[in-house]
């Protein structure tokens, strides 16, 4: 439907339902705002839009009206002059001058207002209200209530992009105020903070300042997730200052958006902690090389360990936080060049139970990328706190449910902040997922004629019959009606997402619970339903890595590597800025696999517990000092831009193989050409694409149940920990982690600390068979009953050290989970 | 012809028994005038400590880029400059900072000559703009 409306005596045809901002905008027409913001509702604050409407007896804000049809609209009349320039005059009567020492001075929104309204002075004057200091929600943003203008911006943004509602405005008239009205569900995102016009927010996490004019602004890639959210970076002096979205606000996957980690970690990398030197450890001692000589003592060992022992002794793993062009230099380097089989990455860990399931969705009409969710019916959340790993993806089933009452269905073993807006939540028994999904299957689709055109069906459908909706929810202790629920909006809708948080392949069966849920997502394709697929990852270059990693294939698996290493099969390790000890399940294991080792190269950027071990250290460099490309969890190729120069003497990982490829005369070419030419190859016949003819296919399914064994024993549910394992390495040397400073809580559902007489805040001993763990427990509901809930933040808790080493038997992935502890008082 | 000479050795004549103009520099400095424009110095208040709270306006007015500002923030939010230099020998001494300047840190002197040795002398630091150690340089 279109209107018919002229502005400033232009004919204008407009959409109906649009404001006259909007319309004014798309034309080039510009009206003043401070208080409005394209993705946020309009607020109607500042009354600095205000137009003149004819036939119309007073002006009216242009943010809040919408459009009809034949109005005649006038942006510049004397009297809506007279009225704005009265306005900015009334905001401006409590503002301070103090824009020298203000944060925001040169990019103020207000300071762009006054100059434009050319206002040197204003009449008014008021007394200061007094007002008592109160932190701010989070230690990360210091509030100045002076120099607030009460525009809202940062209020609505945190009700309606981030769901929070941790600020408020309270009093009212003269006496209102921001206020941190619920600080304990800040999520330190900083959304209010890149909102706010003025500087009455600020950030308080690197005391380094710069100015707009004395600063560096590049847009790049955040590399801290597998979300890939477009941000710019600001430098001065080869240091990062701040990050900031305001010329990106347009750009997906974020639009705009950030969350803690991508907005506040950023020092890390121009961090005192950050090693810049090549070590050798020489009797236990680490002693300063050059980098010709740690090539040469790489060269040495390896070729000695080779001669001795063949290509079958060496392991390379490599983080999937590495671009893709590190990556293919890695693997050209070893698997062409070394003839080395064992090559992988951590993408193992989190994505290749997604890698398979992919293959059966390739013939549903499926979508996966995040705007898909605002286009659903229905967003199914399965394994994990999306919260917690990726909070961008949270948001947005949080705006598709505000803007579009799209439903939502969780499946999880633990409460998260998402289940508030669920509407059916399915709180499973840890390891029961498996159950649910097949139970969901069997009681939403199974009379469809859809399915059983669907290969698999008939062997699938045998395997569904002890899955009756009553045998599930006993056996996975969910809510009946809950149940029904969720299967009458698994029917009914037209479109359905399906997110997957680490949660499912990362466990027990990982790679059975993926593909129950992909079986899901099968049966509502084959029912002639729009389906999305969205595997959350954790590793920025997530996708990448497994399409490298699967098309240069063969050899062992991380876990295997780290498993013959402990056996005595593998001599020699290359690590590429990953941390196998932080990372991996059974901590004394790993460590005895690597002390098992003659030689172990690490490379990375900071002293973690590996490179601790390690024979030779090569110093590497963050994304923001290299670029390249990264596959974020859409699929998507996406830019790494240079914002910095690399730290001192630094390399990034793909020149470093690439001048020992060469030192060692391999045959093989690691120019920046040649890579860049193999990674467009690789990515473009990638296996990873969504499109395709393949026909949909129902997996089997094998399960085992565990059973609760006797009183006194839980199930031990790590949350955000192993989802965010590399926390542990890199970003823990953010100046922001110090501040927030959270300790890991260790939640038991109040009936069962009844059951087993434990108080909170007493300390009890957690113990399983590889290890045991004093702790003090919290009593929560958010915890199932029978489940022990970890949230670890972001310290190490030895909480994996408390898991025995084992792997998946398809995909390898080393999984943590369906581990039952005993607690014992101490 | 003879008149317009005698006239110019008159006024010779006249200077050689008058008060002479030259000064014996540098054991003897001219006095200049009150808005002379010298080498900067950093204002200080009742405390003794100097003024800046690293705005960067004087870094941003300078027309010959010789100001370079590190600005920092306490942990009270208080800021102030972490790292302040002025390059003297690129400084073309047009008094912009001065003017920029909106907490009256910077002014200028009326040191008018600075010499020394080394190029890394001519970069006044915090320091030395509170100390104002060139002044007898």
């Amino acid at each position: 439907m279109t209107v018919h409306i002229t502005i400033n005596g232009k004919e204008i045809e407009a959409e109906k339902g649009k404001t006259i901002l909007e319309v004014a905008r798309e034309n080039g027409i510009y009206i003043p705002t401070l208080c409005y913001h394209s993705h946020l509702h309009p607020i109607g604050s500042c009354r600095l839009c205000v137009v003149d409407i004819e036939g119309y007896p007073m002006p009216m804000a242009a943010c809040t009206t919408p459009v009809m049809d034949g109005i005649k609209v006038h942006t510049n009349t004397g009297r809506v002059l007279k009225m704005r320039r009265q306005a900015m005059e009334l905001i401006l009567v409590n503002h301070p001058l103090d824009c020298p020492v203000c944060d925001k001075g040169g990019e103020c929104r207000l300071q762009d207002l006054a100059y434009e309204f050319g206002i040197a002075e204003q009449p008014f004057h008021a007394k200061k209200p007094e007002r008592e200091h109160v932190p701010f929600s989070t230690p990360l943003i210091r509030q100045w209530y002076d120099r607030c203008v009460l525009c809202l911006r940062c209020v609505h943004v945190c009700h309606e992009l981030v769901g929070n509602a941790a600020i408020d405005i309270k009093e009212t008239g003269y006496r209102s105020v921001i206020y941190p009205v619920a600080p304990e569900r800040c999520y330190s995102c900083g959304e209010c903070l890149s909102v706010c016009p003025v500087g009455a927010l600020t950030e308080a996490v690197n005391p380094l300042r710069g100015r707009i004019w004395q600063i560096e602004r590049k847009q790049t890639t955040c590399g801290q997730c597998g979300v890939g959210c477009q941000m710019e970076v600001s430098t001065y002096e080869n240091k990062p200052v701040n990050i900031k979205t305001d010329d990106v606000t347009e750009e997906g996957p974020n639009y705009g958006s950030l969350c803690v980690r991508g907005r506040f970690f950023y020092d890390y990398v121009s961090s005192e902690e950050r090693l810049t030197e090549p070590k050798i450890k020489k009797a236990e001692e680490w002693v300063s090389a050059g980098w010709d000589e740690a090539y040469e003592n790489a060269i040495d060992h390896l070729r000695e360990v080779m001669k001795a022992h063949g290509p079958d002794s060496i392991g390379f793993i490599a983080s999937a936080r590495l671009l893709n062009e590190d990556l293919v230099a890695l693997f050209e380097f070893a698997k062409n060049g070394l003839n080395v089989p064992n090559v992988d990455t951590s993408s193992r860990i989190d994505l290749s139970a997604h890698g398979t399931s992919l293959t059966a969705l390739k013939g549903a009409s499926s979508f996966k990328d995040l705007d898909g969710l605002l286009d659903s019916d229905l967003i199914v959340i399965a394994g994990g706190d999306l919260d917690a790993t990726a909070q961008i993806v949270a948001n947005r089933i949080r705006v598709a449910q505000r803007l579009h009452d799209t439903k939502v269905i969780t499946i999880n073993s633990y409460k998260t902040r998402l289940d508030e807006i669920s509407d059916a939540i399915l709180t499973c028994n840890s390891g029961t997922e498996i159950p649910v999904f097949n139970g969901l299957v069997k009681a939403a689709f199974e009379g469809s004629d859809g399915v059983k055109k669907v290969s698999g069906w008939e062997d699938f459908s045998k395997q569904l019959t002890d899955y009756s909706a009553d045998a599930v929810c006993d056996a996975a202790q969910i809510d009946r009606e809950m149940f029904e629920t969720a299967v009458a909006l698994l029917k009914e809708s037209a479109s359905v997402s399906f997110v997957s948080g680490g949660g499912l392949g990362q466990t027990t069966e990982g790679s059975q619970k993926v593909k129950a849920f992909a079986n899901l997502a099968v049966a509502c394709a084959a029912s002639g339903k729009k389906i999305g697929w969205l595997p959350v990852t954790a590793y920025a270059n997530g996708w990448g890595a497994l399409a490298i990693q699967t098309i240069y294939g063969g050899g062992l698996s991380y876990g295997e590597m780290i498993q013959a290493a402990k056996e005595g099969k593998i001599k020699a390790l290359v690590v590429v800025e990953e941390d196998p000890i932080a990372t991996l399940p059974d901590t004394s294991y790993v460590k005895e696999a690597l002390d098992n080792l003659d030689f172990l190269m690490v490379i990375d950027l900071f002293e973690t517990e590996t490179v601790k071990k390690a024979d030779l250290f090569i110093p590497s460099c963050s994304f923001m000092e290299k670029s390249g490309t990264f596959i974020n969890m859409e699929g998507k190729k996406r830019a790494v831009n240079q914002v910095l120069d690399p730290m001192e003497k630094t390399r990034a990982v793909g020149v470093i193989f690439s001048d020992i490829a060469e030192k060692m005369k391999l045959e093989v070419e690691l120019t920046p050409e040649v890579i860049q030419k193999k990674v467009s190859e690789i990515l473009d016949q990638d296996g990873l694409k969504t499109e395709g003819k393949d026909a949909l296919a129902f997996f089997q399914i094998s399960y085992q149940a565990t059973r609760m064994e006797e009183n006194g024993h839980l199930f031990l549910v790590p949350t955000d920990l192993h989802y965010n394992h590399h926390y542990g390495t890199d970003e823990v040397h953010a100046s922001a982690i110090e501040k927030l400073g959270k300790d890991p809580e260790y939640l038991i559902n109040p009936k069962d600390a009844a059951r087993l007489g434990v108080e909170d805040g007493s300390t009890v001993t957690i113990k399983t068979e590889r290890g045991e763990l004093s702790i003090s427990p919290t009593l929560s509901d958010e915890a199932k009953e029978g489940h022990l809930v970890v949230r670890s933040h972001y310290h190490d808790t030895g909480i994996l050290a408390l898991f025995p080493f084992e792997m998946d038997d398809e995909t390898k992935t080393p999984f943590t989970g369906n581990v039952l502890v005993k607690l014992q008082k101490s | 012809m003879i008149v317009p000479l005698i006239k110019g050795l008159k006024y010779t004549l006249g200077r050689f028994f008058s008060k002479p103009i030259t000064i014996q520099y540098p054991e003897e400095r001219r006095e200049v005038a009150p808005r002379w424009r010298g080498i900067h110095y950093f204002n200080v208040d009742e405390n003794g400590m100097f003024k800046c709270v690293a705005c960067g306006l004087c870094a941003a007015v300078c027309p010959s880029k010789c100001i370079k500002i590190t600005a920092g923030e306490d942990e009270d939010g208080v800021r102030y400059p972490m790292e302040y230099e002025i390059n003297a020998i690129r400084c073309i001494y047009c008094g912009f900072c001065v003017e920029a300047c909106p907490v009256d840190a910077i002014r200028m002197g009326s040191k008018y000559d600075f010499t020394d040795y080394h190029r890394e002398d001519f970069l006044l630091t915090i320091d030395r703009l509170v100390t104002q150690d060139y002044l007898d340089k």
